[in-house]
């Protein structure tokens, strides 16, 4: 599904963020994303949403070395990818309803079937009552659930989520975790970001941990280690 | 091509609220050089149509030394001289009370008219396609009828049909210099779109739509507000034609007969609108693309 072997990544004449960064991610596995603040979890994100190329060695994603893709491929390649940024990037022209119904609609879905889907979503992570409410108008918790709508309406191959339950509560991050869960049982192969160490414990995913430079797979969760 | 949803905010451009009344300014310009163009092609028609195969003989009016010979006499001379040259239809006298009514606007319609010493006029219809020597024949009649002139009108008529083209060739150069003012507007309109709603077209490529979905969307609008504009011009051209033939109308110059010279060629009038629409299309979807391929 993905496949790092000794990429390296820099910005322009930056520091170095990434050295010989080799890890691969099975189909259907489910992955926390851990490290210290700025170690580099929303690059490695970005590398995987392929909004920045690696400087250095070989990436390839779903069967494809990415270096290979135009952008048609990519835009191809994204429609398989879901992604919950850290701020959402909601569009805030568009209703709650719209917003979901964004990556269904860029790929040319029916209309009548979109609808029906988004609505059911949308009452999925309890915001039925917000169908059709702006982003402004939301809570941070229900932008970010809204964002998670969008992510998932398409049951993407590759869901990559940055701190999807930073804004929530926890009973309200415990049911977004069991949405991603579901997903993941469906054959979604999953890579959340957090900070959240109670849902590291609480869910005992394998952990992608990021240090000097590199990453390092850390077993699940044992219950009595951190 | 035409979304009836847009996911860009493209309302609230700041930039694209002038595209209309540019557009719509700079057709209403080149509509007006069209509506010129086509009338003055449509006159040139009509007075061939009519004159082509016409010509005037005048009989000067007789001097002292003329002797008897009345100019009466002349007139019927240069009427039997006619007849008989080969591809002459018909020769036909004018009556002098038409030929003071053509001079009325000039000599007033007192009997000033009356005593001055006019030309009598013949008129001369060829056979229509006949080759007429028409140089050769007012040699021959000059030396046969004394005071006998015949006027060619295919000279006068030639350089109306000049001064026709190069109002056409005008109008043309407008239309070229239009589009071409047009383009660059709308590229500037585009990037400037572009620009403002970087943000959320980061996240339609993010969420994986082609170059192709974006530019649709932008090209959407900006073939909407081009055709808007483009149409408020052509209708204020029209109405600016109308309005000033029913000014000439009133005025009796029964030289610009706009109502009657209604053909097909009106509808070039049109032709802005589906033009200023598509250009706008094109140069839209050329730019996002182009501009696309760039920010990645």
């Amino acid at each position: 599904m993905v496949r790092f072997q000794r990429v390296g990544l820099r910005y322009g004449n930056g520091p170095e963020i990434f050295r010989d960064l080799t890890f691969s991610l099975p189909p259907g596995s489910f992955h926390f994303l851990v490290g210290p603040s700025g170690a580099g979890k929303s690059s490695l994100l970005k590398l995987l949403y392929l909004a920045i190329r690696p400087s250095s060695g070989t990436f390839s994603l779903l069967g494809r070395d990415v270096a290979s893709l135009d952008r048609e491929e990519v835009a191809m390649m994204r429609r398989r990818m879901g992604v919950v940024f850290q701020d959402f990037r909601l569009l805030d022209h568009l209703s709650a309803l719209d917003n979901v119904a964004l990556p269904l609609r860029v790929a040319g879905a029916k209309e009548e079937q979109v609808r029906s889907h988004v609505a059911e979503l949308l009452a999925w992570v309890g915001l039925a009552d917000h169908i059709h409410s702006l982003p402004a108008t939301l809570s941070g918790g229900q932008q970010q659930r809204v964002a998670i709508a969008r992510a998932v309406i398409t049951r993407p191959n590759l869901l990559l989520a940055d701190e999807p339950t930073g804004n929530v509560d926890d009973m309200i991050g415990v049911r977004l975790m069991y949405l991603f869960d579901e997903l993941n049982k469906l054959g979604t192969t999953v890579v959340i970001a957090t900070h959240n160490e109670g849902l590291v414990q609480r869910f005992r995913h394998p952990q992608l941990r990021i240090e000097n430079r590199g990453v390092r797979l850390v077993p699940p969760a044992a219950r009595a280690t951190a | 091509m035409l979304f009836r949803r847009s996911d860009l905010p493209l309302d609230r451009d700041p930039a694209g609220g002038f595209l209309p009344w540019i557009v719509g300014l700079m057709v209403y310009l080149a509509a007006l050089a069209l509506a010129g163009a086509v009338l003055a092609d449509g006159l040139v028609e009509r007075w061939r149509s009519d004159l082509a195969d016409a010509v005037t003989v005048q009989i000067m009016p007789g001097a002292d030394e003329q002797g008897a010979q009345t100019q009466a006499d002349r007139v019927e001379e240069a009427v039997r001289f006619l007849a008989v040259v080969p591809g002459v239809a018909s020769a036909k006298p004018l009556p002098q009370e038409d030929v003071l009514r053509l001079l009325e606007p000039w000599l007033g319609s007192g009997s000033i008219a009356e005593d001055l010493p006019l030309p009598a006029l013949i008129a001369i219809e060829l056979i229509p396609g006949a080759q007429v020597d028409l140089a050769d024949l007012k040699h021959r009649l000059a030396e046969a009828v004394p005071g006998a002139v015949l006027e060619d009108h295919k000279p006068w008529l030639g350089d109306l049909a000049r001064l026709a083209r190069g109002i056409e060739i005008l109008a043309i150069v407008t239309m070229a210099l239009v589009a071409f003012a047009s383009v660059l507007t709308i590229v500037f309109v585009s990037r400037s779109a572009l620009a403002q709603h970087q943000e959320v077209i980061q996240v339609l490529s993010l969420i994986g739509a082609r170059d192709s979905y974006i530019a649709a969307q932008l090209q959407a609008y900006s073939f909407r507000l081009a055709t808007l504009g483009a149409a408020l011009g052509v209708a204020l051209a029209l109405a600016t034609v109308l309005a000033g033939s029913a000014l000439l109308g009133r005025a009796e110059t029964g030289l610009l007969p706009l109502a009657q010279s209604f053909s097909w060629r009106w509808l070039l009038l049109l032709l802005p609108v589906p033009a200023a629409g598509l250009i706008a299309l094109a140069t839209t979807r050329a730019t996002v693309l182009r501009q696309l391929r760039r920010m990645a």
